[in-house]
């Protein structure tokens, strides 16, 4: 059976606080409690007094106090460096102010993505709506001999570096610069 | 054609600056100037990877002062302190972002040479406080610029040139971007019509296209477009009627 780290929290809290107490009493290996130790540690609710001698922070004690368990998902979550490629276009369109597609793409795709084309597509269709952005009445010439040309776009409501997020079930856009959210209206 | 980033010789280089710069040993040395002739994709390249970094893109404006740069910044971090120096510790905090720095862009940047240039000196330091790096965007003519400032000059980490494309970022170019194939011997006229200028070649790559499209075929060599113009060195023209 694992070693629960809720376990040894409560053995240190109940006095025990040496390593061979705490191993005798779990029946575990000293290495394993030691590794469950740094895991309690890492959460702030244990310290280090001396070598292979453990006591509760003041965080620890509260954590017990309130009946709290020591579960997966707690901690703070890791920062992610991804930045998906909406965002990212929405970092190119700040910068830029007026693009088309093809220019975002030759831009940001690297041909890695998939549907790119249709991802940003469908990005930008609700960021007009919602009135993020304008629709220019000329259209950018396209390459093929029977293209309609390509539309450009200008921004129209820019309040932040933060990409605003597509809300399609309730047919709105949440700016997460404002915390507000905007309906998509029916602007073509 | 297909739109998509091409990742050029120039794109490569700009990367290695980059990485030269995150490793430094002087944390001072924070500045990567980027410069380059129009059209040789400083634009395009810094665009890329300041989405992908989430940089602090600001664009220098002619007669920039400091204050102009204090609140294109608090627009862009979202810092509304009012007192110098807090205003500063938030602008580093906002940058160090939990040790996951935020590289800093300033295009156009020879408009922040002004009053010694106090506002690249102030986004210098910002930058070496906060350890992360100022990339500083210009075209060659204003590189001088550069070498004007001790305090700048010294500062600079690294300086990246991008250069023209060659024949092989050409013949990548067309390889990634055209839906046709192109003979070597067309692709070296290619670059040779758009005197190295990535937005002719786009221009000749797209033509070529239209003209494989207009001749029902799926590859083109030399002799199919034999003495047709590809695209038009505009540069070359305006020399041409200038009479020089």
């Amino acid at each position: 059976m694992a070693l629960s780290a809720q376990t040894i929290l409560h053995l240190v809290a109940g006095g025990n606080e040496q390593l061979e107490q705490i191993a005798k009493a779990t029946g575990s290996p000293k290495h394993d409690v030691v590794k469950a130790i740094q895991r309690i540690k890492k959460r702030g609710l244990i310290e280090i007094k001396s070598s292979g001698v453990y006591a509760l922070t003041a965080e620890g004690v509260d954590w017990v106090k309130a009946g709290k368990v020591i579960k997966a998902g707690q901690g703070k979550r890791p920062r992610t460096a991804t930045r998906g490629l909406r965002q990212r276009a929405w970092w190119v369109i700040r910068a830029r102010r007026s693009f088309t597609v093809p220019e975002l793409l030759s831009t940001l795709a690297d041909g890695s993505e998939k549907g790119a084309s249709s991802n940003l597509s469908s990005y930008i269709g609700p960021l007009v709506k919602a009135g993020f952005l304008n629709v220019s009445t000329k259209r950018d010439p396209g390459q093929a001999l029977t293209s309609p040309g390509h539309r450009r776009y200008q921004i129209a409501r820019d309040n932040g570096r933060l990409a605003p997020v597509i809300r399609q079930k309730d047919r709105v856009v949440f700016d997460p610069n404002t915390e507000e959210t905007f309906p998509m209206g029916d602007v073509q | 054609m297909k739109h998509q980033f091409v990742k050029t010789e120039n794109h490569r280089r700009f990367l290695s600056s980059v990485a030269m710069l995150e490793n430094r040993a002087a944390s001072e040395r924070c500045i990567l100037p980027v410069i380059g002739k129009p059209a040789v994709g400083k634009t395009r390249t810094t665009d890329n990877w300041g989405s992908l970094n989430d940089a602090i893109l600001i664009e220098g404006v002619p007669g920039m002062s400091l204050r102009y740069l204090k609140d294109a910044l608090k627009a862009e971090t979202n810092i509304h302190e009012k007192a110098a120096y807090a205003e500063f510790v938030a602008f580093v905090n906002f940058f160090e972002n939990d040790g996951h720095p935020r590289p800093i862009i300033l295009d156009e940047c020879q408009h922040g040479f002004l009053n010694k240039a106090e506002c690249i000196e102030y986004l210098r330091r910002i930058a070496e406080k906060a350890k992360t790096i100022l990339v500083i965007v210009c075209h060659s003519s204003e590189s001088r610029l550069l070498e004007k400032y001790e305090h700048i000059k010294t500062r600079i980490g690294c300086v990246c040139e991008l250069q023209p494309p060659k024949l092989e970022d050409t013949a990548l170019f067309a390889a990634e971007l055209c839906e046709i194939g192109l003979d070597a011997a067309l692709v070296a006229e290619v670059h040779k019509q758009s005197g190295a200028r990535y937005r002719l070649i786009s221009d000749a790559l797209s033509n070529l296209e239209r003209i494989a499209a207009k001749l029902g075929k799926k590859s083109l060599s030399l002799t199919d477009v034999a003495s047709i113009p590809l695209c038009q060195d505009w540069e070359k023209a305006l020399k041409n009627k200038g009479g020089k």
